[in-house]
């Protein structure tokens, strides 16, 4: 016999399902990440670390020139127009030696992560033009073209712009490669085989491990020549990555 | 000679078996620095020559020369052989495995270093080891006098020492102060890095320690030489001595003056204060005194004999003394040296002066006509003396002698005087090869030429000793009179105990040497002044050897 | 001992000996340490503890200056001290030539350094490039991006970066100690480039390239340049001689570069850095 004063199991279920419906629905203050509410990236700021050096490091224009555009040894990696968040992940991991390279390393160990994405939004804005550089063989170009659009089937590996873009422009988070130093490129599939870069393991680790010496020389010449097309410079809103 | 006989020979021939090639050298040496063209022409082998010239004739034939002289005084003027014959031998065998270590290491090439040894040059351990016991070797010859002297005194008490035996215990006792500095510089400094122990070397400390040997050891030389002067020649010369106390005091003042005044070496040396190069200067000056005192004396002596031998009014005397005979000749050459060579050395120990000549080629020019010159004449001299008492055989010839003794004399002078001379005009020392054609070393040419001339005139000079040597060694036996040596005027009753023995000079020495080197020795143990070393045995860093 | 405590009237020598010894200590310590020191013509006269000082060898604290002093550039801030040695020494090459991967771009890459502008490294010896990449790092040198990359270096990298090249073979000599080739010929050479070389110029103070820089000398911190770059080491001649490089110690470069022509550095230059070096013989 039920009660009058006892409540129903249906007024319960109802009256939990609202007052559930309504807490869910309010605005809690869930605790973010540095990524969604950080401050803006300052390009002016970032544009005098790049010439002065912060943290009593090394200038970034010392070595990467204030346009990104480094000197053309191929020792530096151009920097202008480069995504900004891939940088910044570059540096993450530099400092947390998920990239080891003896002289980037304690630069980036010694910046804070205010600087880092001020820098990196500073050259992500930049977009110098390209100076023409030496070509190499017109085979060898080809060749690299092929791998890159192609790829190499009989070893396994796609086609550089499957992730790298059509025109090797990039696709966040991989970074561009149309214009990069031939030299570069070939040294960082170098420290891609030798694991001295491993923040990309389960990528860019085994197909640098396939590659053999021509093939790395034919894909850095193909881009090293490659031009970016104008006015493809990355936004500088940052998705947290992987990681 | 009693048992000093074999001691002082073997001694003597190492002295002068190695004294011929060091001369060779030396010939060659100024040949190469000469405009005209020399065999071998190469700068290297020129600071090989230089070192292995520099050490034979600084280190060995001095060294050997000396002991042998002291064995032979020890036993002739004592009257008595020598007590330790064996412990001498093992000194002598000591101190030629030394030699020979050494002269193998330069003669390698890898000891160029000079016989200063130049820190922070570094050559092979073989050099300084051998040099080490060369000198560690001659601490027993060191012991034994003073031992000798020692028990001399407690068979004869209240007697005189013999002047001869009293100057050579002086020697024995100056050079044991003298080498301490080089001994010290070698445990302590060189040898350890030569043997890889340390990583670099104090340099100053190193220099400083020198600095104690490199004046001392000059007078070490010297003193066989006086010890000839005071007891031998007024003997041959047919008189006396003229005074016995003034000898002693001469070898006591030598003693005293010749070890504290090292930094003189050093005027130029950044590292020393210039209080205590000032200090060492003033004392430098006494040292000039004895020698003047000997001078004194042995001119008074040899008036003497000369005025016994007939010899009237003012200067009739020199002319009567017996030019014949090689020591007296060999002391009117030495005396003229001495004059010229020690008018230089009063401009090397003046400040001033200094800075004029310092590292010129005035600064061999002088030490060759002092210790070549004046000295080294008094050996030869000593040797003609000492060689028919040893092997009974007198000297064959002894115009022979003298015609040797006058091309040395002549040869140095003829070598030296011009050597001085580029040296005020300004002529770097130790170096080999000079653009003759450059037209600031054009008026040295003439210079140059004539040392050359006169050092083939010594070549020639040495030559002649040896042969004469040779010659005395196997011609027919005649038994000589046996050495004796020169009466004073007033022969010594009694001496005061100061002058019998060295007890009291020896602490005043050391407190001297307290004065004069404490803190500039002591410096370095705050001052930090190790350099790396510039190795003459350097490897390869490319092969991973280091 | 019963001679020095025997101040009897029979042996005055004691009295004589000690007597001397302490006047004459007195009398110069007296004219070296206070008279002398203190009045100098060339300088204002010193309290008496300043005298001492001056005599003893110790820098006085007050002494001003007659004149401005000119002011001071230090060269390097290197000194070849036992701690900079023992810093060298302790360099790794392991861990050198993972730093190294860094270097070769330049230093080793011929697309990068096509005028040859950038020096060689292979055998290039550990104290030299320690020193320069101290220079680079407090920035006694300067050149493009090296100071950067020097200053990301710490001291162990140097050390290490430097051992690790010093342990390879490439196109440069040793530096060893040995027989100069050409030996007493070298004043008569004919060749400039030799002449200088082996015989360097004495009328202009400049001493033979060969007696620190190689073959048959060597010297500290002087870099070997039997098989270096031409073009490099004549840009680096020319940077001395204008004091555009000047992180040499004591001035020794710049001395000699000031007083070179451009036709002899080229000379030199060309002489030091043929590949297969050939030292040319005599002319007689």
């Amino acid at each position: 016999m039920q009660n009058s004063n006892r409540l129903t199991l249906y007024q319960c279920s109802v009256a939990f399902a609202v007052v559930g419906l309504t807490v869910l629905c309010s605005p809690w203050p869930v605790p973010i990440s540095a990524q969604d509410n950080k401050r803006p990236a300052d390009a002016n700021r970032g544009a005098v670390i790049a010439a002065q050096g912060a943290a009593g490091g090394p200038a970034c224009a010392a070595c990467h020139a204030f346009d990104g555009t480094s000197d053309t040894s191929g020792a530096f990696p151009r920097i202008d127009g480069q995504s900004a968040s891939y940088l910044e992940q570059q540096m993450r991991d530099f400092a947390s030696s998920d990239r080891m390279n003896a002289i980037m390393s304690p630069i980036a160990k010694a910046l804070s992560a205010d600087d880092i994405a001020d820098v990196a939004e500073y050259y992500a804005n930049r977009n110098t033009q390209f100076l023409p550089l030496a070509s190499a063989d017109a085979a060898i170009v080809k060749k690299g073209q092929q791998l890159a659009q192609e790829g190499d089937a009989a070893k396994g590996i796609l086609g550089c712009s499957n992730c790298h873009g059509p025109n090797g422009e990039g696709m966040p988070p991989m970074p561009y490669l149309a214009g990069q130093y031939a030299q570069y490129i070939t040294f960082t599939l170098r420290m891609w085989k030798s694991g001295f870069r491993k923040n990309s393991p389960d990528l860019m680790g085994p197909i640098a491990k396939q590659l053999d010496d021509h093939e790395s020389a034919a894909v850095a010449a193909y881009y090293q020549q490659v031009r970016r097309p104008a006015g493809t410079a990355e936004p500088s809103s940052g998705q947290n990555t992987r990681k | 000679m009693y048992n000093s006989k074999w001691l002082a020979l073997c001694h003597y021939w190492v002295a002068f078996v190695v004294f011929l090639p060091a001369a060779i050298l030396g010939a060659w040496q100024m040949l190469m620095r000469s405009p005209l063209p020399a065999p071998l022409d190469d700068p290297n082998l020129y600071y090989t020559s230089v070192t292995l010239h520099g050490t034979a004739m600084a280190y060995v034939v001095t060294t050997f020369f000396a002991m042998g002289f002291g064995y032979a005084v020890t036993a002739t003027s004592l009257g008595r052989p020598i007590k330790g014959a064996t412990a001498a031998w093992i000194g002598f065998f000591i101190c030629l495995i030394g030699t020979l270590m050494a002269v193998a290491a330069i003669l390698s090439g890898k000891a160029s270093v000079l016989y200063t040894f130049y820190p922070p040059l570094l050559g092979s351990a073989w050099y300084y080891s051998g040099a080490f016991l060369l000198v560690g070797g001659s601490m027993i010859w060191v012991v034994l006098m003073v031992v000798n002297m020692a028990a001399w005194k407690r068979d004869n008490p209240d007697r005189p020492v013999p002047l001869a035996m009293f100057a050579t215990t002086a020697t024995a006792l100056l050079w044991t102060w003298a080498a301490s500095g080089v001994e010290l510089e070698l445990i302590g400094i060189v040898l350890p890095r030569a043997f890889g122990l340390t990583v670099d070397m104090d340099a100053g400390l190193a220099r400083m320690l020198f600095s104690v040997t490199l004046h001392a050891i000059v007078y070490f030389w010297l003193m066989p030489a006086y010890i000839a002067f005071y007891t031998l020649v007024p003997q041959v010369a047919g008189g006396r001595l003229y005074s016995d106390t003034m000898g002693r005091v001469t070898f006591i003042m030598f003693l005293l003056f010749s070890v504290p005044v090292g930094i003189h070496h050093l005027l130029a040396d950044p590292e020393i204060g210039i209080g205590f190069k000032y200090l060492q200067s003033f004392l430098t000056f006494l040292v000039a005194l004895p020698t003047l005192l000997t001078v004194f004396s042995i001119c008074a002596s040899l008036e003497i004999a000369g005025r016994h031998r007939g010899g009237q009014g003012l200067l009739g005397w020199i002319a009567a003394l017996p030019w014949r005979e090689p020591m007296i000749l060999a002391v009117g050459l030495s005396l003229i040296m001495l004059g010229l060579g020690g008018g230089g050395g009063l401009i090397n120990m003046s400040y001033g002066m200094n800075s004029l000549i310092h590292n010129t080629a005035w600064i061999p020019a002088h030490f060759h006509l002092m210790f070549g010159g004046a000295v080294v004449i008094m050996y030869f001299a000593i040797a003609y003396e000492m060689w028919p008492r040893i092997t009974g055989k007198p000297l064959r010839s002894k115009r022979l002698a003298r015609w040797q003794l006058w091309l040395w004399f002549w040869g140095m002078l003829i070598t030296t005087i011009p050597w001085h001379i580029t040296g005020l005009m300004g002529q770097p020392r130790r170096v080999a090869i000079f653009d003759f054609n450059d037209p600031l070393l054009a008026p040295m040419v003439s210079l140059a030429i004539l040392s050359v001339i006169g050092g083939f005139i010594l070549l020639l000079s040495a030559i002649l000793l040896v042969t004469i040597l040779v010659r005395s060694q196997i011609g027919k036996i005649e038994l000589p009179e046996p050495l004796s040596y020169a009466l004073a005027v007033n022969p010594p009753v009694r001496v005061p105990k100061s002058l019998n023995g060295f007890a009291l000079w020896n602490a005043i020495l050391l407190m001297f040497m307290i004065v004069e080197y404490g803190y500039p020795i002591g410096q370095f143990f705050i001052l930090k002044s190790s350099v790396p070393v510039f190795e003459m045995t350097r490897q390869s860093t490319a092969a991973g050897a280091r | 001992m019963p001679n020095k405590i025997a101040f009897s009237p029979d042996n005055p020598w004691p009295r004589i000996g000690w007597g001397s010894f302490a006047s004459l200590v007195l009398m110069s310590t007296l004219f070296g340490f206070v008279i002398l020191s203190r009045y100098q013509e060339n300088s204002e006269t010193l309290s008496l503890f300043d005298a001492i000082c001056r005599a003893v060898g110790i820098p006085i604290r007050n002494l001003q200056a007659e004149s401005a002093a000119p002011t001071l550039r230090v060269p390097t801030d290197l000194a070849w001290t036992r701690v900079t040695l023992d810093q060298i020494r302790a360099g790794n090459v392991q861990r050198g030539e993972f730093i190294a991967l860094n270097c070769a771009a330049c230093h080793e890459g011929s697309t990068a350094n096509p005028s040859h502008l950038i020096p060689t490294l292979n055998g290039m010896e550990a104290e030299v490039i320690f020193k320069q990449l101290a220079d680079y790092r407090s920035r006694k040198r300067l050149w493009g991006v090296m100071e950067a990359i020097a200053q990301a270096l710490t001291i162990q990298d140097s050390a290490d970066v430097a051992a690790y090249f010093s342990s390879r073979t490439g196109q440069l000599q040793a530096n060893l100690p040995g027989r100069v080739p050409e030996g007493g010929r070298a004043f008569r050479q004919s060749d400039p480039a030799a002449r200088l070389a082996f015989a360097g110029d004495q009328q202009r103070g400049i001493p033979p390239c060969s007696a620190c820089h190689g073959p048959g000398g060597f010297r500290l911190g002087a870099p070997p340049l039997t098989g270096q770059y031409a073009a490099y080491i004549e840009r680096q001649l020319a940077s001395f001689g204008q004091g555009i490089r000047n992180n040499d110690i004591y001035e020794q470069m710049r001395a000699i570069a000031r007083q070179l022509t451009p036709e002899e550095m080229k000379a030199v230059a060309e002489f030091y850095g043929s590949p297969a070096p050939e030292l040319r013989t005599a002319n007689n």
